[in-house]
């Protein structure tokens, strides 16, 4: 049996948020037009919102009210009705004189005539004014259940307590507060909880949407966190060869190198704002640490290195530079420990396989050179912290859980899974030789648990590092 | 939720592709046409895979591999077939041929791989290692031969989406079902060539044992030739009729019996089985890939959630807006006289009512409330000459609207002169992090709806070159911003 759909219609004044309500609800940034300014949706455009595959939700985004009052007016000498607030509004809507004088509002009332229930939108920076009160005298004839949509109440500017009371006196005791720029899903599930209190009868289809949100949420979780792994493996077992110097320092420039790596960190960037809703030309107004979906340092800096003041003791002794080290665990310097052993024991057919060539190229005075244990941490960290910031996004009070604390990142289990890695040139996308393998996908598997466990662990941190 | 094999393989490419180097940039148009199909989410993504530039080269690339999976299949069935050709050949090479030794020779390799395979299949169904043997052969020679094989910039991701395939229960029963192939080539081959051998060649078929009881081979060989006699594909294998055919016994009259015990045992035992668990193999591959559904929740398709979501615009589109009224031009009358009158336009709670630097004007009224507005009216009806200018004090922290600018109209035009907004709390706005620029801008405009000027002047920090505008629009008194 198919649940019956819900539809939900976003009013209110203009320039208070409906568009941004709208994009967060439905996680769609490309959503119409936000711009800090009114009239900025000029039409009523909806969504619908399916759960496997059948639609419970169609949320509606539409014209702010601009001219209530003088509309209030014009409703109350239009006489008839007196008891019959949709009539009324139906009496308005055929007057062509009417709609050409409060065109978006006539495109409003229309809506509100269609919807189950109304989600005002106020912004509580604004004062509470008489024409916001008219306002709600006028979506008020549309006798649609109505819930007031507290936007921008993490704003320091907030008169949040001023405009409860002043919707209180309307008798509108439904509110909730949720800022449309906050991704904290325990406000979205509050907002379908005042809806499903209003709603008896969509009940079984606001549980319905609750239980796919729920699935959702948890789903992206587990993306983000895979992307995150797949990243940190493909820059693990990333290699290049190099010439060495006399020296055994690289001879040659490792761009290369670097630069395959910060496109396939701009990749998991990317993947991870899509992820969260987000465009990469979106997030100069979101407060995220990036410019045009880029970090602004860079990861190969000492710099960058020196800020996280990350201590690992060194992969690699040889010191290629910046970000890199040269690969001394499988044929740098020809035979290691481990490498005799696995000879000796005629079984480590990986060993002598990777054995082989790396002797040829030390022969030719080439090494195998990777990325080095720092700069995979600050990777680590750097996109742990992206992901902490989009999923709770907006909380402006000082002291909130917000990004994680880069001290903690160094981890054992992180660090062994990520050299474990390197020594698989076969598992980097980053490199020709590119082969998925289960080995990989075990590897993956673990970081993934480790950011998964980390992620538990992780307290409030009062100091944000940017 | 499903998709067929040639659109999973597509699908996943593109995903592992957009995993490893970023969404493809020209994806608006095959956006467009995922969102116009009426289906679910992963034909929503297939849709747009299929509609993604180069998508037709990857398609003719996916046609490749699948007929390189055909040749590859064929091979082996040929490979199997002469195998078990040779098998008999050697098992029937001296005219004298030991029976039992025979049936091991053609019996006995099929028999351990099968059992492995049921073994395997038991034990470890659910990690999925049946059809791993082969799963070995086939990764091998796609690694080998695919890149050789395919053109388009998909290749790599198709190659490892491929290789997942085979991993994916589909995979497994398909490759269960070509080894099965392999050994059925293999036992009907055999039994083939016996059937030409024995029917060119006379041979002696006997049995003997050096160390064993004779009565249990009797009893081995009793027990073998049950199923083929219950069958009559063979005459009833008495007791007696096995010991004739004992080495040294002499009796050579049941060879054409003997010769039928052997091909129905390899029919019976060998393909049979073979032909039965192929059959079931394939037919589940059949039914898995018609249930073929890309993981939803991988990152690379979760991210497109959003973009795939399908938008219903509403009916009132069809009533476009109207075009606003021409401005009306305001002129300070010529009968003018007196200070300008000063009217708030929606300012903070606290904001004061104190006037404007620079400017000697007197406070009117607001037009905040129904009441004050009346209020305001009644003042600017009762006026006997028009005042030299309106002042409209307004706030940029609010978002100019028609309704204020429509109530602003109104009054300037009882009162019968020219308006002025000033536009105060450009401070306060760009403390809260606001456009001021933008936000002076839509005010300018608003101003504009209705003739009238617009001046920016923070009161807090009165900027001189405001406060000479301000002066000049009072001198002149035109209208216009």
């Amino acid at each position: 049996m198919s649940l019956p759909v819900l539809n939900i219609g976003v009013v209110g004044h203009t320039n208070t948020g409906k568009t941004s309500l709208v994009r967060t609800l439905t996680q769609n940034r490309s959503f119409g037009t936000v711009e800090d300014r009114g009239g900025t949706t000029r039409a009523v455009s909806g969504l619908t919102l399916e759960a496997d595959g059948s639609p419970l939700l169609r949320i509606y985004d539409s014209p702010g009210l601009e001219n209530a009052p003088a509309l209030l007016e014009y409703m109350e000498h239009m006489g008839s009705e007196r008891h019959d607030g949709p009539a009324r509004l139906r009496r308005f809507l055929d007057k062509p004189e009417a709609r050409q004088a409060f065109d978006h509002e006539a495109r409003v009332i229309e809506l509100t005539l269609t919807i189950d229930v109304i989600l005002y939108v106020v912004d509580v920076r604004e004062p509470v004014l008489e024409k916001y009160q008219d306002e709600l005298a006028v979506l008020g004839y549309s006798a649609r259940p109505m819930i007031a949509v507290l936007n921008f109440v993490a704003d320091q500017h907030s008169r949040e307590a001023a405009w409860r009371e002043a919707l209180a006196r309307v008798r509108l005791h439904t509110v909730v507060a949720f800022d449309a720029r906050v991704r904290d899903f325990a406000t979205e599930e509050h907002l379908y909880a005042k809806l499903r209190a209003q709603l008896d009868a969509f009940a079984p289809t606001l549980d319905a949407w609750l239980v796919h949100r729920r699935k959702e949420e948890r789903e992206r979780e587990a993306a983000a966190r895979l992307t995150i792994a797949e990243l940190l493996v493909d820059v693990a077992a990333a290699r290049r060869l190099t010439l060495l110097d006399r020296r055994g320092q690289p001879a040659d420039s490792l761009a290369e190198l670097r630069d395959a790596v910060r496109r396939r960190e701009h990749v998991c960037v990317e993947t991870l704002l899509a992820l969260y809703a987000f465009g990469t030309d979106d997030y100069e107004d979101d407060e995220l640490p990036l410019e045009n979906g880029y970090w602004p340092d860079d990861l190969f800096s000492a710099e960058t290195l020196r800020r996280h003041s990350l201590r690992t003791g060194s992969y690699a002794g040889l010191g290629a530079g910046i970000g890199a080290a040269v690969d001394i665990g499988t044929g740098g310097l020809s035979l290691g420990a481990g490498t005799a052993l696995g000879t000796l024991l005629g079984g480590g057919t990986g060993v002598s396989q990777s054995l082989g060539p790396n002797l040829w190229h030390r022969w030719r005075g080439q090494a195998p050179v990777c990325v080095d244990d720092e700069t995979l941490l600050v990777l680590a960290t750097r996109q742990v912290y992206l992901l902490d910031e989009l999923r709770a996004r907006g909380h402006g009070s000082p002291g909130a859980v917000r990004g994680s604390d880069y001290r903690q990142m160094p981890d054992r289990d992180l660090l062994r899974s990520l050299r474990n890695a390197r020594r698989h040139p076969r598992w980097s996308s980053l490199n020709e030789t590119f082969r998925d393998s289960s080995g990989r996908t075990k590897v993956v598997q673990a970081i993934t648990e480790t950011l998964t466990r980390k992620r538990q662990q992780s307290v409030p941190d009062d100091h944000p590092v940017r | 939720m499903t998709l067929p094999v040639e659109n999973w393989l597509l699908t996943e490419a593109v995903r592992l592709a957009e995993e490893q180097h970023g969404r493809f940039a020209d994806d608006a148009s095959a956006n467009t046409l995922a969102r116009a199909t009426r289906g679910e989410f992963p034909d929503r993504i297939a849709t747009r895979a299929g509609a993604l530039p180069g998508a037709a080269e990857a398609r003719q690339d996916v046609r490749r591999l699948r007929r390189l999976a055909t040749v590859l299949a064929v091979v082996l069935l040929v490979v199997g077939a002469l195998a078990g050709w040779a098998a008999t050949q050697a098992a029937l090479s001296a005219r004298h041929v030991d029976a039992l030794l025979a049936l091991l020779a053609l019996l006995g390799l099929p028999t351990i791989t099968l059992l492995l395979w049921l073994v395997l299949f038991l034990i470890g169904h659910k990690r999925g290692y049946h059809g791993r043997l082969v799963g070995t052969v086939v990764d091998t020679v796609l690694d080998w031969s695919a890149p050789r094989l395919m053109r388009s910039h998909l290749a790599p991701q198709l190659l490892q989406a491929s290789l997942s395939l085979l991993r994916t229960a589909v995979g497994r029963w398909l490759l269960s079902s070509i080894s099965h192939g392999f050994w059925l080539a293999y036992t009907l081959a055999a039994l083939l060539a016996m059937g030409l051998y024995f029917s060119l060649v006379q041979y002696t078929l006997t049995w003997g044992t050096t160390i064993l009881d004779p009565q249990t081979v009797v009893a081995v060989i009793g027990a073998i030739a049950w199923l083929p006699s219950a069958l009559n594909l063979m005459p009833d294998a008495s007791p007696d009729w096995i010991m004739a055919a004992r080495e040294g016994a002499g009796a050579e009259a049941g060879r054409a019996a003997w010769a039928q015990f052997l091909m129905a045992a390899v029919a019976l035992y060998g393909v049979l089985p073979r032909l039965v668990i192929g059959v079931l193999c394939g037919a589940m591959a059949r039914r898995r890939a018609r249930r073929l559904a890309p993981d939803c929740g991988l990152p690379g398709y979760l991210r497109l959630r959003g973009i795939l979501a399908v938008t219903t615009p509403s009916g009132s589109d069809h009533n476009p807006a109207q075009p606003a009224p021409p401005p009306t031009h305001r002129r300070r009358a010529s009968n003018a006289v007196g200070p300008p009158l000063l009217v708030t336009v929606e300012l903070e709670e606290n904001g004061d009512t104190s006037g404007v630097p620079g400017v000697d004007a007197r406070f009117v009224g607001s037009v905040d409330t129904r009441a004050a507005r009346s209020e305001l009216e009644a003042v600017l009806g009762a006026l006997d000459r028009p005042p030299p200018g309106l002042i409209a004090l307004c706030s940029l922290l609010r978002t100019p609207d028609t309704g204020t600018a429509a109530a602003l109209a109104r009054m300037a035009t009882l009162a019968n002169a020219p308006v002025l907004f000033v536009l105060d709390d450009g401070g306060r706005l760009a403390e809260r992090g606001g456009d001021v620029g933008a936000r002076t801008a839509d005010w300018q405009h608003s101003a504009g709806t209705i003739g009238a000027a617009c001046i920016a002047l923070d009161r807090n920090h009165p900027d001189p070159a405001a406060i000479a505008s301000l002066r000049q629009w009072l001198d002149n008194g035109r209208g216009g911003s």
